[in-house]
């Protein structure tokens, strides 16, 4: 294929900043989200209206989801789209620099809403009408450019990951626009009112809400998955097949699971019952896609001792595996019933935000900056190793605490004494959660602490830097034998 | 008719309609002689240099 010097062959610009707000978000989010954990442990934290918890929780997961996650998922798409259409992004370059700043606009006109305490008080669609409105525009361009590159591909067939890229994107703009429909009081006011109320307002926003789940954080970085696992190894994914099937079955199931939120509530019972014999299906699409990820290691497994970028990415997938095991068991009526309003929740969302999500992202990005900057390798694999870990660690720590401390919850909560009445009071409860919240903010300080590490890292590598290191792995197996 | 017939109609039908179709995809996708093309279609990130 020809391409003129002037004009590379594709479009890297977009995703190089995609790349570094990924960086830069993801670490104000799990800054903030240490912080708001110390809240939690020592309210004394709570400093004025601005910054007390209720506010800053929103700001955590918004940067950790929708600005970390989101920045990490469209710089991503628009680099796999790429190169497995083998076509430059449509309405390059404008369409998709509008993309990357308008998606920026959003982050910021969300976050700072938040912290002014202008929210519509639905989780993980906090943002008022005017931030939503926004989004939509900025989400049908994205949307244009995507599908655009895809038709004007040059590959016959369409890659798989772009199959879930593309569920991800449009089962989003789905969401969005009906989970936020609602009438503005006033023209110039940032207050709105939900076009739902009762039950379907709940439902609405349920649907909406573990679909985030199911399609910004499963589908989408699927999709990453699919592309960085075989990349990275260097052999095409375990069994092309299984994808196809991985894919159907996902988007066929998801969709139906989010009543399980609203167990035991005014939602009729055969619709909670639906909620939860879907969300226990979607058991066989998560394990047969974890499987398949992993299994693309089968006969080159020697690489996991070599490559701790790849550890990462299997990593990931086995924290996605764990957390999709999870899930549906929670879902089950009679497990809810004991995790439902309890920690157990946080710590299972972390296995799956930290373990996954941030992973197989911390993967992809170490894959891409040195072949975005045209570097010879990153500047240390031993500090990838180091980032791996130490966040590893952070994570453990953080799901284990939240499960002593949920289960306990959980368990304190349905105590009766002899007589019918309640054991405990809820204060009770609290303070019995304050050592495993100062273990889970803690684990909030050694996750962080990796992440500058990929920080330094970055940094030094588009400096143009090497550090002169012995390769993972050759170190024992280079030593001489001395008999 | 009731809220509880058309709630079973509706949940019929879509049994049905989603049921016949993820199983015809699954069918479709296991077909014979269609191994060689999904090979092909799974070194597409491959193919190219990095």
């Amino acid at each position: 294929m020809a391409t003129t010097a002037q004009e590379p062959k594709y479009n890297e610009t977009v995703v190089k900043l995609f790349t570094l707000a990924a960086i830069f978000w993801g670490v104000v989010g799990f800054l903030v989200g240490t912080f708001i954990a110390f809240q939690l442990a020592f309210p004394e934290l709570n400093l004025n209206e601005y910054f007390n918890f209720g506010r800053l929780r929103p700001v955590h997961t918004s940067a950790v989801i929708f600005a970390f996650g989101g920045c990490a998922l469209l710089g991503t798409s628009f680099y796999v789209v790429q190169r497995t259409c083998r076509a430059r992004l449509f309405g390059d370059p404008w369409l998709p620099m509008f993309v990357f700043i308008g998606y920026q606009i959003f982050i910021l006109l969300a976050a700072s809403g938040y912290v002014l305490g202008i929210t519509q008080s639905r989780e993980y669609a906090e943002p008022e009408w005017y931030t939503d409105l926004w989004l939509t525009l900025v989400w049908v361009a994205y949307l244009v450019v995507f599908m655009g590159t895809l038709i004007k591909r040059k590959e016959p067939h369409i890659y798989v990951a772009n199959w879930f890229y593309l569920a991800f994107i449009v089962t989003i703009a789905m969401l969005h626009i009906v989970n936020n429909l609602s009438v503005p009081v006033s023209f110039f006011g940032t207050k709105s009112y939900s076009l739902f109320a009762g039950v379907q307002d709940a439902l609405t926003q349920w649907w909406y809400g573990h679909n985030a789940v199911g399609f910004f954080l499963t589908a989408g970085f699927l999709g990453m998955m699919y592309y960085f696992v075989p990349k990275q190894i260097g052999k095409p994914v375990y069994s092309y097949r299984l994808s196809i099937i991985h894919f159907w079955a996902l988007i066929f199931l998801y969709i139906w699971a989010g009543p399980h939120h609203l167990h035991y509530t005014a939602l009729p019972d055969w619709a909670q019952t639906l909620g939860m014999v879907f969300s226990v299906m979607l058991w066989m699409p998560s394990w047969g896609g974890m499987i398949n990820g992993i299994m693309t290691l089968s006969g080159a497994w020697d690489k996991l001792r070599t490559d701790p970028v790849l550890r990462f990415l299997i990593i990931s997938l086995s924290f996605y595996g764990m957390s999709t095991f999870e899930g549906p068991l929670m879902s089950i009526k009679s497990v809810n019933a004991l995790s439902h309003y309890t920690d157990w929740t946080i710590g299972h969302v972390h296995s799956g935000a930290l373990g996954w999500v941030a992973f197989i992202s911390f993967g992809a990005i170490y894959y891409l900056v040195p072949k975005l900057w045209k570097r010879e390798r990153l500047y240390s694999l031993h500090l990838v190793n180091m980032h791996l870990w130490i966040s590893t660690l952070g994570i453990v720590m953080y799901i284990s605490a939240m499960w002593v401390s949920g289960i306990m919850q959980g368990l304190m909560w349905r105590a009766y004494n002899d007589y019918g009445f309640l054991t405990y009071s809820f204060a009770e409860t609290v303070e019995q959660m304050h050592p495993y919240y100062v273990i889970r903010a803690l684990a909030g300080v050694v996750f962080t602490s990796g992440a500058l590490i990929m920080v330094y890292n970055v940094w030094r590598t588009l400096k143009g830097d090497l550090r002169k290191e012995a390769p993972i792995g050759a170190a024992t197996a280079a030593k001489p034998v001395t008999a | 008719m009731t809220y509880e017939t058309i709630r079973t109609l509706s949940g019929l039908t879509g049994l049905i309609l989603f049921g016949t179709l993820f199983v015809g995809i699954v069918f479709w996708t296991f077909r014979p002689g269609a191994k060689k093309q999904y090979d092909t279609d799974a070194h597409i990130p491959l193919r190219e240099e990095d």
